[in-house]
């Protein structure tokens, strides 16, 4: 199994330019809770990659403003909405390891276990060809497991894939 | 190129062999073909006259029989020859046929016993052999004490010296009364006789079992009515029957000669005995292979059933044309064969060559014999035929044993004898079709120091989860009703069903459908339904019968060689239902509560779907729910594992990530390169088997349900915004504040405080309704703040 074969497209997308606000907007939103995991992937303005967002990210950055507003609950409120009109693209991601396409799957989970991302940006000949959430990965993991362990013993307990 | 070997027969080898056995076996079995000779003369001739034949023909079953039996058989130590069961079937079989049929006894006799010889060696070739297991040891106990009792009472007017005028094959209670009515016409001489013979042989039994008392009494008391001449003309009507009486004993054997009804056969004749036969056949192959396996458990002999059914069938078919009726295995000469010290079936031969040249040398002195003498060794016999110790055995057995036993002695005493043991057969199949038409129906409590505990059906104690335990036959009969019947494990607070279905079988269509219906009658009432301890055979058949996906794959768990591995896996489901029916109700309340006092809370926005999985798991288990959840509940996030103790309770929490992280630590980022996934899944092996708790975090940070918003952040601002378990105040897990909850909360307090903003700029001015709002507003701006804070 490659990269290849665990990379999706289906992701949202959100422009650099875009608030932290409307990132959560999109998040919310009833098409996004479709996908299985929420990635926002902010793109540059000429569309290439330029790191992805995740809702902890965004707790993160509000969670500075509101530290940094002390006690003063106004100056909270204040900072929170200072935090929702950042941009995404400072408090991206940027320095997630990146995948190429035709990699396999045990450089794949060395790759994930240098990073707390949800996803892992895949490149080809340079080109952001989309992403690979964990999850994907380990369904991957699991299935490798059980197919040794299928090959092992003619029935295995718990084996969710025996039919 | 290995060559063949190529094993020829070399008379040297002969001579050797038998030399050998000369020098090793020959001396015993010697010794056992004698004894038994000598103790089964008496027999022969006794047995005789139980089938109603003249005891010459006893004798000749006594010697061509038990020859051929021992050299065709596989038992070193059976003793093949005239039984007193087989001899009363005999005369039950054939006792009123030769007055329909216009033909001698003896002929009839000698069909039966070729036919019953045809019909056993057709079993033996057909590898029958194992058939015997199917009749119950309650079976042949029953036959052969109903047996017993008919002997006797048959017995009874030999044993008096009364002439009694009954029809041949007359009931026995018909024999009996008869005998009772003329005991008044006694002959006191054959009493005496038969009374004294039943003494000396209860003598014997008593202080010398090992001598022939049968033959010291017959040599006696022939002696005493001879010298008192009470077998003389001169007694009159109180003269001392003798066997020649009935036929004369003549030193000669009979010729080899087809029975006649086999060369001249009489087709009604042959369709009335041919049921019989079978019978008999039957009757004789479970006397010789129980007698046959009984010493081979002393002698540690292995048998070979179906030989064995070969011998006693060609010894019925040579028997049958040297004028022997049907012979069969005989427990005592068996027992003393071996006891005397017999080693080979050379001891069978030697029987019956010594019985042989006992006719020849002696037998014109059996015609003296008194027929008294022989009706107290038949009765003697007959008694010792009703083993106390064994019928008291069976009978303290079990219900079943009680029903079998009974029905096989009221059957051989009530009906025909030679549909007796077919009638024991019937009642032991109808009781086991009733005992496997119930499959066990146990319930398995869960126990914190040793596992599970097994409770009988319908006592465990209340319990969310019911987990039954069914094992047995599964097949169209034990599947009736089975459904409602399960039905009585639950309680009000039932919410999930366990079905251990480990040690089923014969599971077929109808248990599908049994199962399917179960499923239904749960879901009516609320209840999960979740099967564990599925085999491959059952998968296969969940599977075809679209059971499976009625039942949905996440609620079904396969055996493993781990005993009770998929019933902790099973159960550990059932904790998450349970929990989450549980969170559901509760958070309906919680939910209605807090919006009614505006105020947020953990449990007003923690995410109520969660992992949880109990503590005692292996990471692969851990692994494998992680992933079946994510497909099935597709969810938004990755997600945290959260573990529970048994009775519940948060003890750990484990991340995607941590796993991840774990099983990267398998393999080199040089390495990871050049490995397949197979090596990979080989590498990471050992991480997958340890315990779910070595990746765990033991201590997560645990939110109160009623934890405020404003706490819920301060925390996990202090905790790197991680996944947060919320807990009911029994401390039980309800659900997780994760990062989009807690990004929820944050969209809902700047909403509120954007409304309150907006309140504020619209009613600037006190009034009654502004003070009204202002109060309001006033209220969630203060919330707002507190939260914040």
């Amino acid at each position: 199994m490659t990269a290849a074969d665990l990379l999706t497209g289906k992701f949202v997308r959100i422009g650099e330019s875009h608030t932290v606000a409307e990132a959560i907007g999109i998040i919310f939103d009833p098409e996004s809770s479709s996908l299985r995991e929420i990635i926002v992937v902010v793109l540059a303005g000429d569309g290439s990659y330029l790191g992805i967002v995740e809702p902890r990210d965004i707790l993160e950055s509000l969670g500075t403003e509101l530290s940094l507003a002390g006690d003063d609950p106004v100056a909270q409120v204040e900072g929170i909405r200072r935090g929702l009109a950042v941009a995404v693209s400072e408090i991206a991601k940027r320095n997630i390891p990146a995948a190429r396409k035709l990699d396999n799957l045990a450089t794949l989970l060395t790759i994930a276990a240098r990073t707390d991302a949800s996803a892992i940006p895949v490149f080809e000949k340079r080109q952001f060809v989309g992403v690979i959430h964990v999850t994907a990965l380990f369904d991957a993991l699991c299935k490798a497991t059980i197919a040794v362990e299928e090959s092992t013993l003619p029935f295995m307990s718990g084996n969710p894939q025996k039919s | 190129m290995q060559k063949e070997k190529i094993t020829t027969f070399k008379p040297s080898s002969l001579v050797t062999g038998l030399l050998r056995y000369a020098r090793t076996d020959a001396r015993a079995d010697l010794i056992a073909g004698l004894t038994v000779a000598v103790m089964g003369v008496p027999q022969a001739m006794a047995y005789a006259l139980i089938a109603g034949l003249p005891p010459i023909y006893g004798l000749y079953t006594a010697i061509i029989p038990t020859i051929v039996a021992a050299i065709f058989g596989s038992s070193n130590h059976l003793s093949t020859g005239p039984t007193n069961a087989v001899c009363m079937v005999i005369f039950s079989l054939t006792a009123a046929l030769p007055q329909r049929y216009g033909v001698s006894q003896l002929e009839v006799v000698l069909l039966l016993t070729f036919l019953a010889g045809f019909f056993q060696a057709l079993f033996g070739f057909m590898n029958l052999g194992g058939v015997v297991r199917y009749v119950s040891n309650s079976v042949v106990v029953g036959f052969t004490a109903g047996a017993g009792i008919l002997i006797s009472v048959n017995q009874l007017k030999s044993l008096c010296g009364i002439e009694v005028s009954a029809e041949p094959g007359a009931h026995f209670l018909v024999t009996l009364w008869r005998t009772l009515s003329h005991i008044d016409q006694s002959n006191p001489y054959a009493l005496t006789i038969g009374l004294g013979t039943i003494v000396i042989l209860a003598l014997f039994k008593k202080f010398a079992s090992r001598f022939p008392g049968q033959l010291v009494a017959i040599i006696l008391l022939s002696t005493v009515a001879f010298l008192l001449g009470w077998d003389g003309e001169g007694m009159g009507a109180q003269r001392v029957k003798v066997v020649s009486d009935i036929q004369e004993i003549k030193p000669a054997l009979e010729p080899f000669s087809i029975p006649h009804l086999l060369r001249h056969p009489n087709l009604n004749l042959l369709r009335d005995l041919l049921g019989g036969a079978l019978s008999l056949a039957i009757l004789g192959l479970i006397e010789s292979t129980s007698i046959a396996r009984s010493i081979a458990s002393s002698s540690g002999q292995r048998l070979d059933f179906n030989r064995e059914f070969i011998a006693q069938g060609i010894a019925k078919l040579v028997g049958s044309c040297f004028h022997c009726f049907a012979s069969s295995g005989s427990f005592t000469r068996s027992a003393i064969a071996f006891q005397a010290g017999g080693r080979t079936r050379m001891a069978g031969c030697i029987a019956g060559v010594c019985t042989g040249m006992i006719l020849l040398l002696f037998g014109p002195l059996a015609n003296h014999i008194p027929l008294g003498c022989l009706a107290g060794i038949i009765v003697f016999t007959a008694a010792t035929m009703v083993k106390r110790e064994r019928f008291l055995m069976t009978w303290k057995s079990g219900v079943n044993s009680r029903i079998v036993l009974g029905g096989t002695l009221a059957a051989t005493l009530l009906m025909p004898l030679e549909t007796a043991v077919f009638a024991g057969v019937m009642i032991s199949i109808v009781i086991l079709l009733r005992v496997t038409g119930k499959p066990d129906l146990t319930q398995l409590v869960q126990h914190p120091d040793y596992g599970f505990e097994e409770v009988p059906f319908n006592r465990a104690a209340p319990s969310p989860v019911a987990i039954i335990n069914i094992e047995g036959d599964l097949y169209f009969a034990a599947a009736e009703d089975l459904d409602y019947e399960l039905l009585h494990a639950l309680r009000p607070e039932t919410r999930v069903v366990v079905l251990r279905m480990k040690r089923l079988r014969a599971v077929g269509s109808s248990a599908m459908s049994m199962l399917e219906h179960f499923h239904e009658l749960l879901h009516a009432r609320g209840i999960h339904l979740i099967v564990c301890g599925v085999e491959e055979e059952m998968s296969d058949v969940l599977t075809g019968s679209g059971v499976r996906k009625l039942i949905g794959e996440q609620n079904i768990f396969y055996a493993d060689n781990r005993i009770f591995q998929s019933t902790e896996l099973a159960l550990a489901r059932a904790m998450s239902i349970v929990e989450m029916q549980r969170t559901r109700s509760e958070s309906t309340t919680v939910a209605a509560q807090s919006q009614a006092l505006v105020d947020i809370t953990a449990a007003g926005l923690m995410q109520r779907r969660c992992l949880r999985f109990g503590a005692k798991h292996q990471t692969r288990e851990a692994m494998w729910l992680i992933s079946q959840f994510q497909q099935k509940m597709k969810t938004g996030h990755p997600q945290t594992v959260f573990l529970q103790d048994e009775e519940g309770k948060l003890c750990g929490e484990i991340s995607l990530r941590s796993i991840l992280k774990q099983l990267a630590g398998t393999i080199s980022d040089e390495m990871a390169s050049e490995i397949d996934d197979a090596t990979l899944a080989k590498l990471m092996e050992p991480k997958l088997f340890q315990s779910i708790l070595s990746f765990s975090l033991h201590h997560p940070i645990t939110l109160a349900h009623d934890t405020p918003l404003v706490q819920v952040f301060s925390r996990a601002a202090r905790h790197g915004f991680r996944p947060m378990p919320v807990s009911d105040r029994h401390g039980r897990l309800v659900g997780v504040f994760d990062e989009l909850a807690m990004l929820r909360g944050l969209t809902m307090l700047v909403k509120t405080a954007n409304r309150a903003a907006e309140t504020d700029l619209n009613h600037p001015v006190g009034g009654d309704d502004t003070e009204s709002s202002s109060t309001s507003s006033g209220n969630s701006t203060h919330h707002f703040k507190e939260n914040v804070t």
